[in-house]
């Protein structure tokens, strides 16, 4: 049936439409600028204080946005359950997420190890920023995967390079400030946010009577 | 030519007339695809206004196509519209008929 009903492009445009309002690039930009936070606060906080903004952003996160989709959102989109197929798509993409997220936690201790014991070894300056750098690319292209929006990759190597960039910036001229991290981070909370207002705009709050009440009767 | 005379269009004379109207067409389509939406969302994403929306349904659902679930999420009613097992049949046989008999056509 292509070119007439084309079904495969229905069901994105339904997953699209559920999934492109903003919140995941705020979420993820937030995310991106609390290692900023983390590595200008490096020489102020010392490690592991240092890490405190970025656990606020993985923290609470999640939760902050669950609560935006429901109070924004959902209200002005409704409501789809996709197919199973989709759901399981979904549930293959969390597990892989939460993954990623716990073995940030785990990268995020490396550092604070030569002082818990002298035996373990002093992980390489590069080591932190190459395996974030990595991973936030394969998240992004799981997101991008999993919602069926292709700039998520954009945001990912934009991320996922800044962090390296940073490394070549500190050891080269001394800046110590994560400038292309910075940026990376701001530029997708402003698309996030600017994402956000179209989405609000596009879809206003409707009247309540005009989609609750019963059905009515057919002209045809 | 050949071809042309092999076309065979007749399955179009009993095309499921419920099915065929654009609106429906569409809703159905987005049915088929997503396990079920409520109103508001199919309204979203058809573009149809409140009142046409639920004058489709309305058909689909005397049909036997479509049920919609009511219940409660917290204190607020939801009504969930999913496709029945003859909606989805139908659905089905329109769309083969369909594609066989205008998937043939050349350009």
């Amino acid at each position: 049936m292509s070119g007439f009903v084309n079904l495969k492009d229905a069901e994105k445009k339904a997953v699209r439409m559920a999934a492109n309002d903003g919140l995941w690039e705020i979420l993820l930009g937030l995310m991106l600028l609390s290692f900023t936070a983390s590595a200008a606060l490096r020489d102020i906080w010392g490690i592991p204080w240092n890490y405190i903004p970025l656990m606020l952003v993985l923290v609470t996160g999640i939760p902050a946005m669950r609560s935006a989709k429901k109070a924004l959102i959902l209200p002005r989109i409704g409501q789809v359950q996709f197919s199973q197929e989709r759901r399981s798509k979904f549930k293959r993409v969390r597990a892989v997420l939460i993954t990623l997220v716990i073995l940030t936690w785990i990268v995020l201790f490396i550092p604070v190890l030569p002082s818990v014991s002298t035996d373990m070894p002093e992980a390489p300056y590069w080591f932190i920023d190459a395996v974030f750098g990595l991973m936030i690319i394969v998240f992004f292209v799981f997101l991008a995967y999993a919602f069926e929006t292709p700039r998520l990759i954009i945001y990912g190597l934009l991320f996922g390079i800044s962090l390296p960039a940073d490394v070549i910036l500190s050891g080269r001229w001394g800046i110590e400030f994560p400038f292309f991290n910075f940026l990376a981070g701001l530029v997708v909370v402003t698309w996030g946010v600017v994402t956000l207002v179209r989405f609000l705009k596009r879809y206003p709050l409707p009247q309540e009577d005009s989609y609750t009440g019963t059905l009515g009767e057919s002209s045809e | 030519m050949s071809e042309q005379n092999n076309l065979d269009l007749h399955p179009l004379a009993d095309i499921d007339r419920v099915i065929h109207s654009p609106a429906r067409l569409m809703v159905m389509s987005y049915l088929y695809v997503v396990d079920s939406t409520d109103y508001l969302f199919l309204m979203r994403l058809t573009g149809l206004t409140w009142g046409n929306l639920a004058s489709h349904l309305s058909v689909l659902e005397r049909q036997g196509y479509i049920e919609i679930e009511k219940k409660f999420v917290g204190k607020k009613p939801q009504s969930m519209i999913r496709l029945t097992g003859t909606g989805r049949t139908s659905f089905q046989q329109y769309k083969s008929k369909m594609q066989g008999a205008l998937g043939e056509l050349p350009d």
